[in-house]
């Protein structure tokens, strides 16, 4: 058995051996610098599309810090946003340190808040017990895992590769809920297709005050440097990033590729049906159809614009958070039309990935999988 | 059954469309996951043109070249610059939804003129015989043509190719233009000749389902046809099963593609191979 300090020098030569950077994990890298660079700078493209549909650009970014920031109702939105965010952004980035792609995150947040609405409505539950929420919030880890899992198995057992069983099973889970909101579980007082809401006594509280933080943020916190914590001291986080650094290099040390892979998705699983429960349990109360704005699909920019890095996680999942709310209130406040959140969330990433690429840092393996 | 039959090729042949464009990309070793925003990019430009233009013809045309200049850009990223062909496609297609949202946005402040493609009732028959007919012509390209045997030499060997003097970087981006392109008619079939009219997001996952279309069919521009023509006839029986009153919801036999796809990948397991260099990006050159 190999100690925690020979395995994470292992991480290390290899990574430099298979040509990526030395400190390719670390938050003070270089390239860390560039990221945050890039993400500030793609503000400026905010600018031109204000400036194309006829809106005032100081005005547009007055707006953008304003509803996102600077004010205490757009900073405790952008943290009700972020909540979900960051855990479905974890869930993403654990399996990616071991390169695997788990694009399967909206559908596993989908069914961590299905799974804590099911608990949240149907079961019976005793006033004045703060901590009850726990019970629903269990189901939507274990509904997450368990999405998760599925294409972890098909993986180890089947060796079919994670990409498109991900992709597919976000639309079964996906249609899965249309149908439950719009049929079995429906709100038939609701004008739109939405279940009931759950039990008030399973409701996570906020704290109140002018931005009224909601308790599940601190929750998404904790347990995100809890995970962080684990992966840089922990033998199993090596041996996840030795996997990362070169699969074949690590197989020939001991590490069992199937498992951790399938492991990785099962608990990168886990974390985005958190995210979905916390969302439900502190925000939404309810699951509808517009349940998510996407969350599953940012947090994969997320992951790849932290490079994996838990800590580089949680920084770029406020800042996404901010700038959709940001956003969304400068479309509707100036008349600008939609989808600038998107081109602003994208744009850096796909120029990353070009400089990444350039650079010889690859995040899908040379030697194929 | 005249039904059944037209409501399969509508929603067979955009399919048909995007998955033999991302044929040609996956053959050549590099996967296009961006054929949903392609499709997108392509399917408002048509509604564009088309309204411009007024000739469903133009429209077409122009589709094909956003769908071109977006594979060059997306060549530029992921061969030239050798990004990652997953993160890149995946994020293309929330950029390509933003930037379609966003020129909606501005092009219907005045109406939905500017979005109406002209009706053009002979468009869905020619686009579905050229649809068609492009199985049979990948075939025989990827079997006898000189740019189809580089394009699959590309797609199982770099090195190989590269030391027989194909130019492989040059190879793949003229795949991945074409592939594009593909998927740009795609989107600009459900516009000229489904629903005459642009609407966000209204490609709602089919490169997706290409993408399982792909897949299902072996990599191969026959079974990708009959993967395409299964998903078209079970979309089109299941809408005549919704307005027959069936008792199945809607919801669920819509999922029906994603379902058979996994189950099908389950089944099957790793048998299906892909091209060999798929994902690989270029190493640099010695």
């Amino acid at each position: 058995m190999t100690g925690l300090a020979p395995l994470r020098r292992d991480v290390k030569e290899t990574a430099i051996a298979s040509g990526g950077s030395r400190r390719r994990l670390s938050i003070w890298s270089p390239s860390f610098a560039w990221t945050v660079g890039g993400l500030i700078a793609s503000l400026v493209l905010v600018a031109p599309f204000a400036a194309i549909a006829g809106a005032n650009v100081v005005d547009a970014y007055t707006l953008l810090f304003e509803s996102s920031i600077t004010s205490w109702f757009g900073l405790g939105n952008t943290l009700r946003m972020a909540t979900p965010l960051i855990l479905v952004s974890v869930g993403v980035a654990i399996p990616y340190r071991a390169k695997v792609f788990n694009l399967g995150g909206e559908g596993q947040l989908l069914t961590g808040a299905l799974a804590a609405a099911l608990v949240g409505i149907y079961v019976p539950v005793g006033g004045g017990l703060d901590i009850a929420f726990l019970l629903p919030l269990a189901a939507a880890v274990v509904a997450g895992a368990a999405l998760g899992l599925i294409p972890g198995w098909l993986y180890a057992r089947r060796g079919v590769n994670e990409i498109v069983t991900t992709i597919m099973i976000n639309f079964l889970a996906l249609y899965l809920v249309e149908y439950l909101v719009s049929g079995p579980l429906r709100d038939r007082t609701a004008a739109y297709s939405t279940s009931k809401p759950i039990s008030d006594g399973f409701r996570i509280l906020a704290f109140g005050g002018p931005a009224n933080v909601p308790l599940g943020f601190v929750i998404a916190v904790i347990v995100t440097l809890a995970i962080w914590y684990a992966s840089i001291s922990t033998r199993t986080g090596a041996k996840l990033d030795l996997i990362g650094a070169n699969s074949v290099f690590a197989q020939r040390q001991g590490v069992n590729l199937r498992v951790f892979r399938a492991g990785a998705l099962l608990i990168g699983g886990a974390f985005a049906g958190m995210g979905g429960g916390l969302e439900l349990l502190g925000n939404q109360y309810r699951i509808g159809q517009d349940f998510s704005p996407g969350w599953g699909f940012t947090a994969i920019a997320v992951a790849v614009l932290a490079r994996g890095n838990l800590l580089g996680v949680l920084g770029v999942a406020l800042y996404f958070a901010a700038l959709r709310n940001g956003s969304q209130a400068v479309g509707a406040g100036l008349g600008i039309p939609g989808g600038i959140v998107f081109i602003l969330q994208a744009a850096p990433v796909i120029v990353l990935a070009a400089v990444m690429g350039v650079r010889g840092i690859r995040s899908s393996e040379l030697a194929g999988k | 059954m005249d039904q059944v039959i037209s409501a399969s090729v509508s929603l067979a042949v955009p399919l048909l469309f995007a998955a033999l464009g991302g044929l040609l990309a996956e053959r050549a070793g590099v996967v296009n996951i961006a054929m949903e925003g392609a499709m997108l990019i392509g399917a408002l430009t048509a509604a564009i043109a088309g309204s411009v233009a007024g000739a469903w013809p133009v429209a077409a045309a122009a589709s094909v070249a956003s769908g071109l200049v977006v594979g060059a850009l997306l060549g530029f990223i992921m061969v030239v610059c050798r990004g990652d062909q997953i993160v890149v496609g995946l994020i293309f297609n929330l950029f390509a939804l933003g930037v379609t949202s966003y020129v909606y946005g501005l092009v219907t402040r005045s109406g939905p003129d500017l979005i109406t493609a002209p009706d053009a009732p002979s468009s869905s028959m020619i686009l579905t015989v050229i649809a068609v007919i492009l199985v049979p012509v990948t075939l025989l390209m990827f079997r006898h043509s000189s740019m189809g045997i580089r394009l699959r030499a590309a797609g199982e060997s770099f090195e190989g190719a590269r030391a027989v003097g194909i130019r492989v970087m040059r190879t793949r981006v003229i795949a991945l233009m074409l592939s594009c392109g593909l998927c740009a008619v795609g989107g600009a079939y459900l516009v000229l000749s489904v629903t005459h009219i642009f609407v966000n997001n209204m490609t709602a996952g089919r490169g997706y389902i290409a993408l399982a279309a792909i897949i299902l069919g072996g990599w191969r521009p026959v079974g990708v046809f009959l993967a395409c023509a299964m998903f078209g006839i079970a979309d089109a029986l299941q809408i005549r099963a919704q307005a027959a009153g069936s008792e199945i919801p809607s919801e669920l036999s819509t999922a029906f593609p994603y379902l058979i796809t996994l189950v099908a990948i389950a089944i099957v397991g790793a048998r299906f191979r892909a091209p060999a260099e798929e994902t690989r990006p270029l190493p640099p050159k010695p």
